[in-house]
């Protein structure tokens, strides 16, 4: 097993061809098009050289020529009918190049729920960033399987990705960053407040499997219990709800299904153990000026994490959704972004390629405003449960290692990410 | 009262303008080692520039309906438009502007102001990209471009301003003239013929303008070469003459 830059890729050469995982790559309605708008904002108001620095934090730890692997979906854009890779691509390969070694090559992801390694392929691309070709390619693949990658699934940054800065620091926070990714440590950390999406979450077994003593961690066992549950969350108006396998990474989605609470939901098809929670408890939130869902995530300053930088918003338009989906991705159409000040800026889904902006006063939108400023105001409070969270593991590595180890016997985090985790000591 | 545009001609990207005034108006060209531009002799006011990076910005004027019908009821030119506290988007970029690189660089420079701008439509183009602004106030929109657009001196998406043909028939008509025009032009020659153009001298919505406002320069900026072609009279009249900002 070679493992590979920024630990959020495995690739496994087994008798029956190449396995590859990709680690926290993403989940069903995720924030993977973070980092494609991050580009576009950064172009749209140069708060910052965020593309940069999200480049520089995906290669901090690169120690030889490598592989850069991408989805295809994200990362390749159609223009005047020539295809492109992406500018955060780009600009990985310079920050590559910086650091003194070379791009052996860019592998894309086609279909990223199949496992086929088929849909791994060899992505030319020519010195003004044109796709020249996409093939399979089973020798590179060999060789990639021997080689260092930087992946670029998930496109969220350490928040400490301050340019020129990869200490140690750099090194903690993208330890914690992927660490507390994990659906069982995002609950532990954040089940504390009111208005966490986790609070009213709770861990399901079956039978005697969980390894849970401690009362303070709410778990129901067997399927009657969850039939009851489940029940409970309807009536209390929750139409959706989520089941997260904290068994296993949340690999590509997988693991993580939403049902439906006004249908009848098969109990014998829920992983065990798993967090099983509302959906969006508090978000989406129909905004009263149209209807419109919207999606809310804060996006901290670099500086510290209880300092909000903006606020950006996924746009849904309810009318376009029919039936309801469970998966609202598909139909997120436009993006939102709050200074923090007196400024909304609107934007087109980056797919487009082309950019489109527009920067409109919040006094135009004071709905929208409070509504973010009401999110803040609860969000403030989950940041506070993770800081606390830190605090009470202490934030050097080998507390956090205890700490995982701890809750790796208590079963709430998955049992296979102890590699992982080590990749953060390396070069250190 | 302008009409600014950007098209793609030959795999190359070109900026123009006709500049109209009510009053005819002189004009000269400040070529220093960080920039080219058209300035006004009477006010100093920037029509048209490009640095050293190949980034070039027109920029047309949109204002209120009620000054439009004062304009027209009058027909003078003693009507300010000047609305204090309102910064001008041109004179603020050229604070910065030797240095840009990129005309993407620009539009995040004015898209990231705090400052309550004057109503205007912006073209900002380097040699890659064209990108249309659309400032006020309190809002903004920009469009990255494709091949083509003109603009007038009303907006398409802000709220601001003359809204339909009924509240500033020349915009409008001038906008869509224009338009309907502009697909056919792929040569520089072309371009010019395009900027003189006029088809009813008593009507206000040609190109080349003659009636209310006059077209007092005309210019043609090719940002690959950093060079400009420069008429300083209305181009039906005039020739163009060629600066090159490398020289």
């Amino acid at each position: 097993m070679i493992p590979t830059i920024g630990s959020e890729i495995e690739i496994y050469k087994t008798p029956g061809g190449y396995m590859m995982m990709d680690l926290n790559s993403g989940k069903l309605g995720g924030g993977k098009r973070l980092g494609a708008f991050a580009c576009l904002y950064e172009q749209a108001s140069e708060l910052e050289k965020k593309v940069e620095n999200i480049a520089r934090a995906y290669t901090w730890d690169v120690r030889h020529d490598c592989y850069v692997v991408f989805d295809i979906q994200l990362g390749i854009q159609e223009i005047e009918g020539t295809s492109y890779v992406s500018p955060l691509i780009h600009e990985v390969k310079k920050a590559i190049e910086e650091r003194g070694y070379m791009v052996k090559g860019f592998i894309g992801r086609d279909k990223i729920f199949s496992e086929d390694p088929k849909n791994w392929k060899v992505v030319e691309v020519n010195d003004e960033l044109q796709v020249k070709s996409i093939s399979y390619d089973e020798h590179a693949l060999e060789d990639l399987a021997e080689s260092e990658a930087v992946y670029l699934g998930c496109h969220f940054a350490p928040p400490s990705c301050r340019k020129n800065q990869w200490d140690e620091d750099t090194c903690r926070n993208g330890f914690i960053n992927n660490f507390i990714d994990l659906p069982g440590v995002n609950w532990l950390f954040m089940r504390g407040n009111q208005h966490s999406p986790y609070y009213n979450a709770v861990v399901f077994s079956r039978e005697n499997e969980l390894n849970i003593k401690d009362d303070s961690f709410p778990s129901i066992r067997g399927s009657d219990a969850i039939r009851q549950r489940l029940e409970e969350m309807r009536r209390q108006g929750q139409r959706y709800v989520v089941i997260k396998d904290i068994s296993k990474m949340s690999i590509g989605g997988r693991g993580i299904s939403f049902g439906d609470l006004d249908k009848p939901t098969t109990c014998e098809g829920i992983p065990s153990p798993a967090l099983v929670m509302p959906y969006f408890p508090i978000e989406p939130t129909k905004t009263n000026e149209g209807d419109v869902i919207i999606q809310t995530r804060i996006i901290y300053s670099f500086e510290g994490k209880a300092k909000p930088q903006f606020v950006f918003a996924k746009m849904y338009l309810v009318n376009g959704m029919s039936p309801e989906p469970y998966n609202l991705s598909s139909f997120c159409t436009d993006f939102v972004v709050w200074d923090i000040r007196d400024y909304f800026y609107y934007l087109k889904s980056p797919s487009r390629g082309q950019l489109s902006c527009r920067k409109v006063s919040t006094t135009k939108n004071k709905g929208l405003r409070r509504h973010f400023e009401s999110v803040i105001e609860q969000c403030m409070s989950d940041i506070g449960d993770v800081e606390r969270g830190l605090q009470y593991m202490g934030t050097d590595q080998v507390k956090l290692l205890e700490f995982y180890r701890a809750m790796k016997k208590k079963k709430l985090v998955p049992g296979n990410i102890h590699p992982f985790l080590n990749l953060f000591n390396r070069g250190k | 009262m302008c009409t600014i545009g950007a098209i793609k001609m030959g795999g190359k990207f070109f900026l123009f303008k006709n500049r109209d005034k009510i009053e005819p108006e002189k004009e000269y060209i400040e070529r220093k080692e960080g920039h080219l531009f058209i300035k006004s002799k009477y006010n100093g006011r920037i029509a048209a520039g490009i640095n050293r990076g190949g980034v070039a910005f027109v920029r047309s004027e949109v204002i209120s309906i009620d000054l439009i019908k004062k304009i027209y009821q009058k027909w003078s030119s003693d009507i300010t438009t000047v609305i204090p506290k309102q910064t001008h988007p041109i004179e603020l970029l050229v604070t910065i502007f030797d240095g840009i690189k990129s005309a993407m660089e620009a539009v995040s420079f004015l898209l990231g102001s705090k400052n309550r701008f004057k109503p205007s439509n912006v073209i900002l183009i380097d040699k890659e990209r064209i990108f249309s602004l659309e400032i006020n106030e309190e809002e903004s929109e920009v469009k990255e471009v494709v091949d083509s657009i003109i603009k007038t001196n009303h907006f398409s998406s802000l709220e601001f301003g003359p809204h339909e043909d009924g509240d500033y028939p020349s915009s409008f008509e001038r906008e869509r003239y224009a338009n309907s025009m502009i697909n056919g032009i792929d040569t520089l020659p072309k371009l010019k013929n395009f900027l003189a153009s006029h088809e009813n001298k008593e009507r206000d919505f040609n190109i080349c303008r003659h009636f209310i406002s006059s077209t007092v320069s005309s210019c043609i900026v090719d940002p690959k070469e950093k060079r400009m072609w420069y008429c300083d009279t209305s181009p039906c009249r005039g020739k163009y003459k060629l600066y090159n900002l490398r020289k």
